[in-house]
């Protein structure tokens, strides 16, 4: 895990705004065949020379095994423009999804994009056998804020991150909310909405999600509904969550896709909003959004835990105070930590930051 | 400047790139004007505002006190010679002493798109008035059945005259200025419109939003809408924008509702790079069972999927008519690909989209920079990344309109707090200015040298 703030970096599909030099440019200029007196690079060297002249745009680089103990000669390596990434699911990973939900590792080797044969300019490059990538920027930041996110003793949720919060630390909206969405249709994350605010977001991984419904239907499950009925659980996880990607869901929709797996009563359905897994869209009677269960209890303290930072904030004699106290005050409403809030603070634009000597001061927005 | 100058003269560089960088740069300098001022008439907030098409002069402004105006942004006045400020009067206005004017809110002005004979007004009083501008009278008078949020004629138009109504009922209207009757309703809102929009490609073709957070087009022909915009769907890349002039002829001519939806989604999809996200899914939709081939209007009337979260409070379509750009009371500001129907995904940062009514929003000319109304300031935001480039402030009260001047790169807004404000870029050197210009150079370069010979 890189404990570092990811720093901002020009959005990775902008094909049409931002052109690529071309690889062979970056390492040598001049690609002269077989010119012996071209220095050996490293590696490293060459991500570094790469990552630095294409500004950090993420590539897929790809180089073939034979030429790896003497690399430095041109066309060797070889990057292209990651903008072929197919991002319509692949059969396969459907298939992976389907067996092996619980497996978070499976799922995370899906991001690694598959290229478009056609691009490829040399040939051998397409027997190239070691192929990594560069993670784009929402995904380190979703990692890391997962992994801090607070350990809330009552409720058992796994997990998640606000859209928000990644707003506050990539600095580019327009690359999270594209590479959300590559993530959405890869299958890496469920997207909520909350109900909050109006156009709030909660970020989940899927395999988080698809534990956080195992565990609800094991409590379910102690209780009398016959397993014929909880059958419903899996036939969510296998028909409905491979296939559908939005944060709602219309009934018709709903039972279409559960039907797959065997025959919908509503009772199925009754039972799918019991565990919490679907509420109720307000005014209107046939749709409803996919929510993460048990998180009631998160949610309130969210609001709560906002409220009263702007409110203390606002009482301040400046309106601001320095990021350090501020991050070390405990929170009367909120169980979610002062860190939590502060991120999803600074997304909405309610506070900002403004350097100063003395550290960061955190300010409230007027208006 | 210069050198620019230099290389149009050679040939060095095209003809018309140094008007297009010159006036990019100006747009891009824009603030508040310190020679141009326009001294309100009205008595109450600024709801609409919109410059003539033909003349690109005239100003029609209209008020929360149901009074109407007209300015002209040419012709000072008179001049503040003290501050060197050019005051823009009204002039005229009508209000409700006029027989038959408006007595509440004038929520929505349109000019005549031909000529700046007549205008356009529609109020709360649940009344759409055509004005004579040379006799300040009501021509014509339409009765709505709820309060007008928004109208809007196509500026393109060469066989009818329609104007467009969005009302609180469900129901747009559309208005025969010809026959002074009512020709449509069209109906698929769930709930009120507030903002409409003509295509800038083809006459028959409206855009409307609606408190419901629908956003559907319209192909005036036919019954029902052929399009809902759904939020959910999105392209990541930028549809390729460099359409060869035939292209772009095809989509002018063609009638673009009069195909079904399908039919209509063949040609994206070849345009649209091989390897796009939103191909397959697109294939996907030409396989649909011909249901929607049928009869799309009503099948498209249950669709309800929406383009924001709450209203829909502003609709405007770029400069070539391929984006749409929406803003809601999600206090979100969406672009939209007109042909595909799908969302780009561009996140245009903090803004505060606080309202009750529609609003306007105002794009540059090369469709490079959009403003947007946000609370007490107007923000700038570069289109394709979405980064706001400016925040415009002035304006004591809510910001609830603007209108941009191509010509002189000029913006005008108008705001709660009565006033309508004049932004523009730095003002130019003027004539007798020119010749002391190099004077000013070179003495500033002497100064220098003596500070640094030392």
């Amino acid at each position: 895990m890189i404990h570092r703030k990811p720093q901002p970096r020009a959005p990775r599909n902008h094909t049409a705004l931002v052109s690529l030099p071309n690889i062979n440019d970056v390492v040598t200029p001049a690609p002269a065949s077989g010119s012996p007196s071209l220095p050996a690079i490293s590696k490293r060297k060459f991500l570094d020379l790469y990552s630095s002249s294409v500004k950090r745009n993420r590539v897929l680089i790809k180089r073939s095994r034979e030429d790896e103990n003497s690399v430095g000669g041109s066309g060797q390596i070889s990057g292209e423009e990651n903008d072929v990434a197919d991002v319509k699911p692949s059969e396969e990973s459907r298939r992976r999804i389907g067996n092996e939900l619980g497996e978070h590792e499976r799922a995370e080797s899906t991001d690694v994009v598959e290229r478009n044969g056609d691009e490829v300019a040399e040939g051998n490059l397409e027997q190239g056998l070691e192929e990594w990538t560069m993670p784009c920027d929402t995904k380190i930041a979703l990692e890391l804020m997962r992994s801090q996110f607070p350990k809330v003793e009552k409720s058992s949720v796994p997990p998640f991150v606000l859209r928000s919060q990644l707003y506050s630390s990539v600095n580019d909206r327009t690359l999270v909310d594209r590479e959300l969405e590559r993530m959405k249709l890869d299958r890496l994350i469920r997207v909520f909405k909350l109900s909050t605010g109006q156009d709030e977001h909660a970020i989940m991984l899927m395999a988080d999600y698809v534990a956080q419904i195992n565990a609800s239907k094991a409590r379910l499950a102690k209780g009398k509904h016959s397993p014929a009925d909880m059958a419903v659980f899996d036939w969510f996880v296998r028909h409905v969550l491979p296939v559908h990607f939005d944060a709602g869901i219309t009934h018709s929709k709903l039972v279409d896709l559960l039907s797959e797996g065997g025959e919908v009563r509503d009772s199925h359905i009754t039972l799918l909003m019991n565990a919490g897994l679907l509420t109720r869209q307000l005014g209107d009677g046939t749709e409803y959004w996919l929510a993460i269960p048990n998180v009631g209890f998160l949610l309130k303290s969210l609001t709560g835990g906002r409220k009263e930072i702007i409110s203390f904030m606002s009482r301040r004699k400046y309106k601001e105070m320095l990021q350090v106290p501020l991050e070390r005050r405990r929170l009367q409403y909120s169980v979610l930590g002062m860190r939590f809030h502060i991120r999803d603070l600074l997304g909405l634009g309610h506070i900002h930051t403004v350097n100063s000597p003395s550290g960061p001061i955190i300010r409230l927005s007027r208006d | 400047m210069w050198r620019g100058l230099r290389g149009r003269e050679v040939g060095a560089t095209r003809p018309r790139s140094l008007a297009t960088h010159v006036r990019a740069d100006r747009v891009r300098q824009i603030n508040l004007s310190g020679h141009k001022e326009i001294v309100s008439a009205h008595n109450s907030g600024i709801n609409s505002l919109q410059i003539d098409c033909t003349e690109a002069r005239y100003l029609l402004a209209g008020a929360a006190d149901g009074s109407v105006g007209v300015y002209d942004t040419q012709q000072p006045t008179f001049m503040d010679s003290a501050i060197k400020v050019a005051k823009h009067e009204a002039l005229f206005t009508v209000d409700k002493s006029v027989p038959q004017g408006h007595i509440y809110s004038v929520t929505c002005v349109q000019w005549y798109p031909v000529d700046t004979g007549l205008f356009v007004t529609g109020s709360f009083d649940k009344k759409i008035n055509l004005w004579d501008t040379n006799t300040h009278q009501v021509e014509l008078q339409f009765e709505m059945p709820e309060k007008v949020h928004a109208i809007a004629m196509s500026s393109i138009a060469a066989t009818h005259m329609l104007v467009a109504a969005g009302t609180e009922d469900v129901r747009i209207r559309l208005c025969d200025l010809a026959s002074g009757a009512c020709t449509h309703t069209l109906s698929g809102h769930r709930d009120g419109v507030w903002a409409l929009q003509w295509s800038a490609t083809s006459e028959w073709v409206l855009y409307s939003g609606g408190c419901d957070g629908a956003i559907r087009f319209w192909d005036i022909r036919r019954a029902g809408c052929f399009q809902v915009l759904d939020q959910n769907r999105s392209q990541i890349e930028r549809r390729s924008n460099v359409t060869s002039s035939t292209q772009r002829q095809e989509l002018a001519s063609a009638p673009v509702g009069s195909s079904s939806t399908s039919e209509m989604q063949r040609p994206v999809a070849k345009r649209t790079k091989p390897s796009t996200v939103s191909k397959p899914s697109k294939i996907a939709k030409i396989k649909d069972p011909g249901v929607r081939r049928s009869h799309p209007g009503m099948t498209l009337a249950n669709d309800r999927s929406t383009a924001h979260h709450g209203s829909v409070t502003a609709l405007q379509t770029s400069d070539d008519g391929l984006n749409l750009f929406s803003a809601g009371t999600d206090s979100r500001v969406r672009l939209w690909d007109i042909e595909s129907g799908r969302n780009t995904l561009v996140n245009y940062e903090a803004t505060k989209i606080r309202t009750h009514q529609g609003t306007q929003l105002a794009v540059s000319m090369d469709s490079s920079l959009l403003f947007v109304p946000s609370a007490h300031s107007l923000q700038t935001y570069d289109v394709w990344s979405g980064r706001m480039h400016s925040k415009l402030v002035g304006h004591y009260g809510n910001v609830n309109c603007c209108a941009f001047l191509a010509e002189d790169q000029e913006l005008y807004t108008g705001s709660s707090d009565r006033q309508i404000l004049v932004w523009s870029p730095p003002k130019s050197v003027t004539v007798e200015d020119q010749e002391e210009v190099p004077k000013a150079g070179v003495a500033a370069v002497c100064e220098d040298e003596d500070a640094w010979s030392d």
